[in-house]
């Protein structure tokens, strides 16, 4: 047989072959992508941590005013957090928030309270369902809020 | 022999052309496939419904905010969709693009008097927030 007719046989079969292989390879190429599309997009967007920050700002924003506690803020006073910074305990007690207040060592806490511990397990690890948590102070004033609320379905 | 030769030749030749085509089809499509999941209907009304709910949680009494959400409203139009975009009840909004469930998130503040208007032609949501000065 002619030497250049063997060589043009043996590269198609080596086509045919390597056709098959990378049918294989294309269908692996595919089920990652379309799986790592699927994973991502089904993780959501992550609004918890700005949510925890605009609620530690609004408490905040309620309790001070001109540099000085608004309120009066001790163990035995019937304190209406809720009403006085107008929020919705409906919401803020659903078990997806927490707020902990601290005036020197006057403590009030609102919410989940497992969140605390949560909120500093999950600084130091990958904890995607724990909640995220922000603390903001002025002088003795503390507060400490976290959500994880991630939104949903029409209820 | 020799046009024997040039005939396989040719033939490789068109099959290689092919495999590549073929190639360049399946990547397009691929790649259609990733910038098309990330317009989803499901997708825009989550992030709509966060922005507007986050929005509603910053809002201060007498403020009024507008805010442009052009992929939204295109979707909804797109999806023939005629109903209400964005629903207010008591305290949390529900975002549709789409007939069905929608998207809802809840809100924290308990403030008065706020409405939510859909602006189509502009593309536009204004929220307000108590009565606007």
């Amino acid at each position: 047989m002619n030497k250049k007719i063997q060589f043009i046989i043996c590269r198609k079969a080596a086509t045919k072959l390597l056709s098959i292989w990378w049918f294989w390879i294309l269908v692996i190429v595919a089920v990652g992508v379309i799986t790592a599309t699927y994973m991502f997009y089904s993780g959501g967007v992550d609004t918890r941590q700005v949510e925890s920050e605009i609620l530690a700002m609004k408490i905040l924003d309620c309790f001070i005013e001109r540099d000085k506690i608004k309120f009066v803020f001790n163990p035995d006073s019937d304190f209406d957090l809720f009403g006085e910074c107008s929020l919705n305990p409906d919401v803020l007690n659903n078990g997806n928030y927490f707020i902990k207040i601290t005036l020197s060592s006057v403590e009030k806490t609102y919410g989940d309270v497992s969140f605390e511990k949560n909120c500093i397990m999950a600084q130091g690890l990958t904890a995607r369902h724990f909640p995220r948590c922000t603390e903001m102070e002025i002088g003795d004033f503390k507060v400490l809020a976290g959500s994880n609320y991630r939104g949903g379905k029409n209820d | 022999m020799i046009i024997k030769n040039k005939k396989a030749e040719d033939n490789l030749l068109i099959e290689q052309i092919i495999f590549w085509v073929l190639n360049l089809i399946f990547f397009t499509a691929l790649l259609v496939f990733v910038f098309n999941a990330g317009s989803g209907t499901a997708i825009i009304e989550e992030n709509s419904a966060k922005k507007i709910g986050l929005v509603i949680d910053n809002l201060k009494l007498g403020t009024k905010v507008t805010l442009d959400m052009p992929k939204l409203f295109d979707k909804a139009e797109k999806n023939f969709y005629t109903g209400p975009i964005v629903e207010q009840k008591e305290d949390r909004i529900i975002v549709r693009a789409a007939e069905g469930e929608g998207h809802t998130f809840y809100y924290f503040p308990k403030l008065p008097l706020y409405s939510i208007t859909e602006n189509p032609s502009a593309k536009t949501i204004t929220i307000s927030m108590g009565a606007v000065p």
